[in-house]
C-alpha cells in the first residue's frame, strides 16, 4: 500500500512560559494508506502532538511532514487549513458537533469548506445513511444520543473522502454499547473503503482491533508493531 | 510798561544762563492759569472736524465767566440752536430737535464734543494747571522758531483725564505751543497744538488750535476763534440750566 | 449558510442577543433624538437669526471690522445703486437699507438709563421679511416719520404704553448728539426673550438721525431660499455696483458661522459618545460569546474554516443583531423625535440672557427628518461592527490545536 502521511526526523518544542518543552525529538514514521492504527503512549508522550502534526494542525519545529508526497510543514495556516478541509477528517472524543446545526447541515458543512459546489446533498444523505442516521436528518445534537452524535462526527468525517482520518478518543464518553457500535462503522469504512484510521485511545476494544501500534513515550518512537491483516 | 519789563528779564535770562532753568513748574503753571483767567468773556468760534475724508464745520458763540462757567451756542446747520451749559464739573446740552434738556455725565464727557477730538470734558477741564498736575523741566529747545521749555508733568490725582503730559511752552507768552497727552499705559492718546498768538486784552490768547485723536487714524479738529472780547457785561441769567431751554 | 448560522447562534444566546440589541436600540434611538433636537435647535434660532440679520449682508469692509462698535460713520453713503443691482439678481426676493444705531431710551421727564437698538429700515422689509404686523401685540404698524413699534420687552423697560412718546438719544456720523422723539403707535412680541427688545422706526427717521440722508450701515438681502444664501453672495459681490464692499451670507458670519462649527462639533462628538458606549457593550457581550464558543470555533478551524470566514461569521452575527436593535431604535428615534417636533420643550427664562445674536424663542422644537433616521441606522451597523471588530478577530485567531486541549 502507498505510503500516504510520514513524519521524518520531527521535532515539536512547545515554549511554556520561561521554559521549552519538547513534546517530541526526532520522531520518524510511516502510515500507508488502508491502515487503521493505535498511537499509544502515556501522557506528556507526545502521541496527541505526533498526531496533530499528521492531522495538519500544528507545525514541526524541525523535520518534515509528508503527506500525500507534499511536504505541509512549509505551509502557511491558511493553506493548511486548506488540506484539513479536504484532506483530513477528524473524530473528537467530545463530538464537537456545531450545536445550531442540524445533523444533515454538520456534515454539509464538511463539504463546503471543502469548496465542493456539486452534488452536496446525495453525498451528506449517503454518508449519513452509512452511519444508520438516514432519519435523524433534521435533528440537532441536542436531540440525538452521545452514540448518535458520534455517527454523525463520523459521518463528518468521512464524507469528503479524506486521505486519513484521525480519532482522538472517540469512544471515551461513550457506553460500551455504542462504543462498540462506532468501533464498527469505522472498521467498516476501513475494511470496505480503504479509509485510514489513525487513533490516539487508551479503549481496549479499539486496541484490539488495531493492525498496527506506534507507541511513544518521552518524544521518542519506542515501539511499532505491526500486526498481520486478519482476514 | 509790561513790555519793556519783560524784555529786561529776557536780556536778564540771556545774560544769566544759570538763572533761566530756575524757573520752577510751579511758576510756569501757574502762568499758564494766569493766562486762562477771566472775569468774562465772549467769543465766536469755527470749529471743522476732519476725519477721514468726511469734513464738518461749526460755527459756535460763547459766554464764559470766571473760567469756571460758560455757555456755548450752535449757530449753523443741523446743529443749529443747540446749546450747552457748563458749571464746574457738571455740564447740560439742550437739544432744540426734541426740545428738553439732557444732562451729559459719565462716560459721555470723555466723548468728543460734537463728534470733534476734544471731549466735553478737555474743554472742562482747560483751565486748572497747578492744581492737576506737578512736573518737571526738562530742558528747552525751539518749536517753530519760537524758544520753548519742555515740561514733563504728571497728574496729581487719579480722576485727570491725562495722566501724563508732555508740554512745550512758549517761554515769552506762556501759550503752551504744543502738548503730547498721554494714557498711564505711555501709549499716546492726543495732540494739542496752540498757535496764532494775540494779545488781547493784556491777555495772551492763542486763537488757534488744532487738536489730533492719535486712536484714530485720519481724525483732526481745528478751532478758530474769530472773535474773542474779555470786558464784556455778560447777562447773569445765560449761566443758568433755565436759560437754555429757552429761545 | 454563514447567515443561518449566525440567525441561529443569536437566538441560541438569547439573553445575552437580547442585551446587545437593545444597547444598540437606545444607542440609535438617542442618536435619532438627540440630532433631530440639535438641529431643532438650530433651525428655531436660524429662522429668526437669518430673518433678522439678512440672508447676505452688504457693509463697508470698516463697519464689517468694527461691528461690535456700531460704528455708524463706517456706512454706504449711497444705497440706492446697491440695491437696484442686487435686487435683479436671480434667488433674491429682496433688498434692503437698514439701519442700526445705540441709543439711549427714555419715555417722559426723567432722562432714563435704558439702551437699546433703534432699527431703521423701508415698511416693506417689516412686514415682509420680520412678519412685524403679523406679530402686532397691541396697536398697529407705523404709519410714518413720527411713529415707532417697539417691542414688549423694551417697552415694560421703559415704563412705556401705546401712545408714549420716546426719546432715543444716539449719535450722527460725525458724533454729534442726536436725538429723537417718536411716539409708539404698537407693541410687537416675536416670541418673547431677547427678541422683544427693539424699536422699529422708517428708513427715513433713522437716516436723519445718523445723518445718512441717502445711505444705511447695512443692506439686507433676502433670498427666495435660505439655502442658496452663500451662492447669492458670491452674484452680488461681483458685481460692479458692490465694489469694495463686504458681502457675505449669513453662514459666513459671525457668531452664526461659529455657531454652526460649534454645532457640528457638539453633534460630532454625541455621535461618538453614543457610538462608542454602545460599541462597547456589543464588544462586551460578543467577546463573552467568543470565549465561550472556542472549542466550537476550534473545531470548525479545525475543519478547515478559514480565519476570514470566522471573522465574518462573528461580524454577521453583529450585524444581524444590530438590524433587529436599529430597527427598535429607529422605532423610539423616529416616536421620540416626531413628538419633541411638535411639542417642543419649553426652555423659558434661560434664553433671555442671551444676546440678541441668538434669538431663541421660549419653546424650542425639535426637527425630525427621516434622512436623520437613515443616519441613525448607518451608525447602529457602524457600533455593531466597530464592537464585533475585536471579538471576532480574537475569534479567527484561535488555532485548532488550542481549542482541542481546551476541551481536554
Amino acid at each position: 500500500m502507498p505510503v500516504i502521511c510520514q513524519l521524518k526526523s520531527v521535532r515539536k518544542d512547545y515554549p511554556m512560559g520561561d521554559l521549552t518543552v519538547t513534546a517530541l525529538r526526532d520522531v520518524s514514521v510511516e502510515i500507508h494508506a488502508g491502515e487503521f492504527t493505535v498511537f499509544s503512549g502515556p501522557s506528556g508522550s507526545g502521541k496527541s502532538t505526533a498526531l496533530n502534526l499528521i492531522g495538519c494542525l500544528d507545525r514541526p519545529s524541525a523535520g518534515s511532514v509528508m503527506l500525500e508526497g507534499r511536504d505541509v510543514a512549509t505551509l502557511g495556516d491558511e493553506a493548511l487549513g486548506a488540506v484539513r478541509a479536504r484532506r483530513i477528517g477528524f473524530i473528537f472524543q467530545s463530538f464537537n458537533l456545531i450545536p445550531v446545526l442540524t445533523a444533515y447541515e454538520n456534515v454539509e458543512l464538511a463539504l463546503r469548506l471543502a469548496g465542493v459546489k456539486d452534488g452536496r446533498d446525495a453525498r451528506v444523505k449517503k454518508a449519513l445513511n452509512d452511519v444508520g442516521l438516514g432519519e435523524y436528518l433534521d435533528r440537532r445534537p441536542a436531540q440525538l444520543s452521545g452514540g448518535q452524535q458520534q455517527r454523525v462526527a463520523i459521518a463528518r468525517a468521512l464524507v469528503k473522502q479524506p486521505a486519513i482520518v484521525i480519532a482522538d478518543e472517540p469512544t471515551a464518553n461513550l457506553d460500551s454499547t455504542n462504543g462498540a457500535a462506532i468501533l464498527a462503522i469505522m472498521k467498516e469504512m476501513n475494511t470496505r473503503a480503504g479509509v485510514t484510521f489513525l487513533f490516539s485511545t487508551h479503549d481496549p476494544d479499539v486496541v484490539a482491533q488495531a493492525r498496527r501500534i506506534v507507541t511513544l513515550h518521552d518524544g521518542l518512537l519506542v515501539n511499532d508493531t505491526s500486526r498481520p491483516r486478519a482476514s | 510798561m509790561r513790555s519793556l519789563l519783560r524784555s529786561l528779564v529776557l536780556v536778564l535770562t540771556l545774560v544769566l544762563p544759570g538763572l533761566a532753568h530756575a524757573v520752577t513748574v510751579d511758576e510756569l503753571l501757574g502762568m499758564l492759569d494766569k493766562n486762562l483767567t477771566y472775569d468774562t468773556r465772549e467769543s465766536t468760534m469755527v470749529m471743522t472736524v476732519t476725519k477721514g475724508d468726511r469734513v464738518k464745520t461749526y460755527k459756535m458763540h460763547s459766554y464764559g465767566r470766571g473760567s469756571t462757567e460758560g455757555v456755548v451756542e450752535y449757530m449753523e446747520g443741523r446743529d443749529k440752536g443747540t446749546k450747552m451749559y457748563r458749571k464746574d464739573q457738571e455740564l447740560w446740552m439742550y437739544l432744540p430737535s426734541v426740545e428738553r434738556v439732557q444732562k451729559i455725565s459719565g462716560h459721555m464727557l470723555r466723548q468728543g464734543m460734537m463728534g470733534s477730538d476734544m471731549s466735553y470734558e478737555d474743554m472742562m477741564e482747560a483751565s486748572s494747571w497747578k492744581a492737576r498736575y506737578s512736573g518737571v523741566v526738562e530742558g528747552e529747545e525751539s518749536f517753530n522758531g519760537v524758544k520753548v521749555w519742555r515740561v514733563k508733568l504728571t497728574a496729581k490725582s487719579a480722576d485727570v483725564s491725562y495722566p501724563t503730559r508732555v508740554v512745550l511752552v512758549d517761554q515769552v507768552t506762556y501759550i503752551p505751543l504744543r502738548q503730547e497727552l498721554y494714557a498711564t499705559s505711555g501709549m499716546l492718546l492726543k495732540t494739542w497744538e496752540m498757535s496764532d498768538v494775540r494779545v488781547i486784552e493784556g491777555k495772551n490768547v492763542a486763537m488757534k488750535m488744532v487738536v489730533e485723536d492719535k486712536l484714530q487714524a485720519g481724525s483732526r479738529t481745528e478751532l478758530k476763534f474769530e472773535a474773542m472780547d474779555f470786558s464784556v457785561a455778560v447777562p447773569e441769567e445765560i449761566f443758568s440750566v433755565r436759560w437754555l431751554e429757552r429761545n | 449558510m454563514m447567515f443561518s448560522i449566525a440567525i441561529r447562534n443569536m437566538l441560541r444566546q438569547r439573553r445575552r442577543s437580547l442585551l446587545t440589541a437593545t444597547a444598540i436600540m437606545f444607542g440609535t434611538g438617542l442618536l435619532t433624538i438627540g440630532i433631530a433636537w440639535q438641529q431643532g435647535v438650530l433651525q428655531g434660532m436660524l429662522g429668526k437669526a437669518a430673518a433678522m440679520a439678512g440672508h447676505v449682508r452688504i457693509v463697508t469692509a470698516d463697519f464689517a471690522k468694527k461691528e461690535q462698535l456700531f460704528p455708524i460713520a463706517e456706512n454706504i453713503a449711497d444705497t440706492g445703486p446697491v440695491v437696484k443691482a442686487v435686487a435683479e439678481l436671480p434667488g433674491v426676493r429682496g433688498v434692503y437699507p437698514r439701519l442700526q444705531l445705540p441709543a439711549t431710551m427714555t419715555v417722559g421727564e426723567d432722562i432714563g438709563e435704558v439702551f437699546g437698538l433703534v432699527t431703521g429700515a423701508p415698511l416693506e422689509f417689516y412686514t415682509e421679511v420680520l412678519d412685524l404686523d403679523r406679530n402686532i401685540a397691541q396697536g398697529r404698524m407705523m404709519a410714518d416719520d413720527k411713529e415707532a413699534v417697539i417691542g414688549l420687552t423694551l417697552a415694560e423697560e421703559l415704563g412705556a404704553k401705546l401712545g408714549d412718546e420716546v426719546i432715543a438719544l444716539g449719535q450722527t456720523q460725525d458724533g454729534s448728539i442726536s436725538p429723537i422723539k417718536v411716539t409708539i403707535v404698537g407693541l410687537y412680541d416675536m416670541g418673547g426673550g431677547n427678541v422683544n427688545k427693539m424699536a422699529y422706526v422708517t428708513l427715513e427717521k433713522a437716516r436723519w438721525m445718523a445723518d445718512i440722508p441717502d445711505g444705511a450701515t447695512e443692506v439686507v438681502v433676502f433670498c427666495a431660499d435660505r439655502d442658496d444664501a452663500e451662492a447669492v453672495a458670491a452674484a452680488a459681490g461681483a458685481l460692479p455696483a458692490t465694489a469694495g464692499l463686504e458681502v457675505k451670507a449669513w453662514s459666513q458670519r459671525e457668531p452664526w458661522a461659529g455657531m454652526l462649527q460649534l454645532q457640528n462639533t457638539i453633534q460630532t462628538i454625541i455621535v461618538l459618545v453614543i457610538v462608542i458606549i454602545s460599541s462597547l457593550v456589543v464588544l462586551n457581550t460578543m467577546m463573552m460569546s467568543v470565549l465561550e464558543r472556542t472549542a466550537e470555533i476550534g473545531v470548525m478551524r479545525a475543519m478547515g474554516l478559514r480565519r476570514w470566514q470566522t471573522l465574518s461569521l462573528f461580524v454577521t452575527e453583529a450585524l444581524v443583531i444590530a438590524s433587529v436593535g436599529g430597527l427598535g431604535g429607529a422605532v423610539i428615534g423616529a416616536a421620540g423625535g416626531l413628538y419633541l417636533q411638535k411639542t417642543g420643550i419649553n426652555v423659558g427664562s434661560a434664553v433671555d440672557k442671551l444676546p440678541a445674536a441668538f434669538p431663541i424663542a421660549t419653546t424650542v422644537y425639535a426637527d425630525f427628518e427621516l434622512e436623520q433616521l437613515f443616519w441613525s441606522l448607518v451608525l447602529g451597523f457602524v457600533m455593531a461592527v466597530v464592537g464585533s471588530l475585536l471579538p471576532a478577530l480574537r475569534a479567527s485567531a484561535i488555532q485548532p490545536v488550542e481549542a482541542m486541549r481546551s476541551r481536554r
